[in-house]
């Protein structure tokens, strides 16, 4: 009998430089596709500026109510941050605290009573922008939308 | 005259794939390398915040990057600015992502926030980083 004759034989054979070619690229590929440092996020942060000059956007506006429902009980809150070294001290309103989970009482207090005032952060000069995200994040977090950090005119 | 066999043409008509695929990868690594590049561009290292209140950044908006790292130095895009310099160089239109290092006071941040301002932008973003894993 005769032996059918293979076409395959030289197409067996394989191609180490091809296939390593492609290895490399695909290594080269994931490498370069994959993220390791950890994703950035956005704080959406508006600017309150106590004068005139600051932009119809970046000022809180004051809330209108008919005449003839009760008018906001607040009419903004301001948050002042103090603090020498590694203290801090925050004053809401009149009413001042040592620590940030006093801060987050307080704020949750004011909360409770359903008023939704624009807040502004007025951090001291030397503090770190750290605490001063730190209290605008707890803000936010506690549920006031409208939080403002304080500029200079 | 001898006339070329059919055969040897054959062998050559045949297109090898393999250079090809080869070709390929690599034009598509080089796009996916360079687009990725041009958006580390305005990715200086500073130290970010953590802020679990943050929203993901949403790459599909063209925000201009002003980076403040820990030696003062406020970048616009990849750009060293000073910070009387910037305002006029700003869109209003434009979003505003501020990449501050943590470790800053607020009066080196300050002036920056008051130029934004006085540009007439709203719609600034502090960058932050996610909750702590």
């Amino acid at each position: 009998m005769k032996r059918p004759w293979s076409r395959s034989r030289p197409s067996e054979d394989i191609g180490m430089t091809a296939m390593i070619d492609v290895v490399f690229l695909l290594l080269v590929f994931f490498l370069w596709t994959s993220r390791f440092d950890e994703p950035e996020r956005d704080l959406l942060a508006g600017m309150s500026m106590s004068e005139a000059v600051a932009s119809a956007g970046s000022k809180p506006r004051p809330v209108e109510t008919p005449p003839d429902q009760v008018p906001e009980l607040v009419d903004e809150l301001i948050i002042r941050i103090e603090g020498q070294g590694t203290s801090r001290r925050w004053l809401v309103g009149e009413a001042g605290v040592n620590r940030i989970e006093a801060l987050r009482q307080r704020l949750q207090q004011i909360a409770r009573i359903g008023v939704q005032p624009p807040v502004i952060i007025e951090p001291a000069a030397d503090i770190a922008m750290d605490d001063v995200i730190d209290t605008f994040d707890l803000t936010r977090q506690i549920g006031f939308q409208r939080v403002y950090l304080g500029v200079d005119p | 005259m001898r006339v070329p066999t059919d055969r040897s043409a054959k062998a050559t008509d045949r297109v090898n794939m393999t250079p090809m695929i080869d070709v390929v990868f690599l034009l598509i690594i080089f796009f996916l390398v360079s687009s990725h590049l041009a958006r580390r561009e305005t990715r200086f290292p500073v130290s970010l915040s953590r802020a679990a209140s943050s929203q993901p950044n949403n790459p599909t908006t063209a925000a201009v990057v002003i980076t403040v790292d820990q030696n003062q130095q406020i970048r616009l895009g990849s750009r060293v600015v000073q910070v009387d310099q910037f305002g006029s160089l700003l869109d209003p239109a434009q979003p505003v992502r501020l990449r501050v290092d943590r470790r800053l006071t607020y009066a080196t941040v300050e002036p920056v926030l008051r130029r934004l301002t006085r540009a007439g932008i709203d719609d600034v973003s502090l960058v932050t980083l996610g909750e702590e894993p």
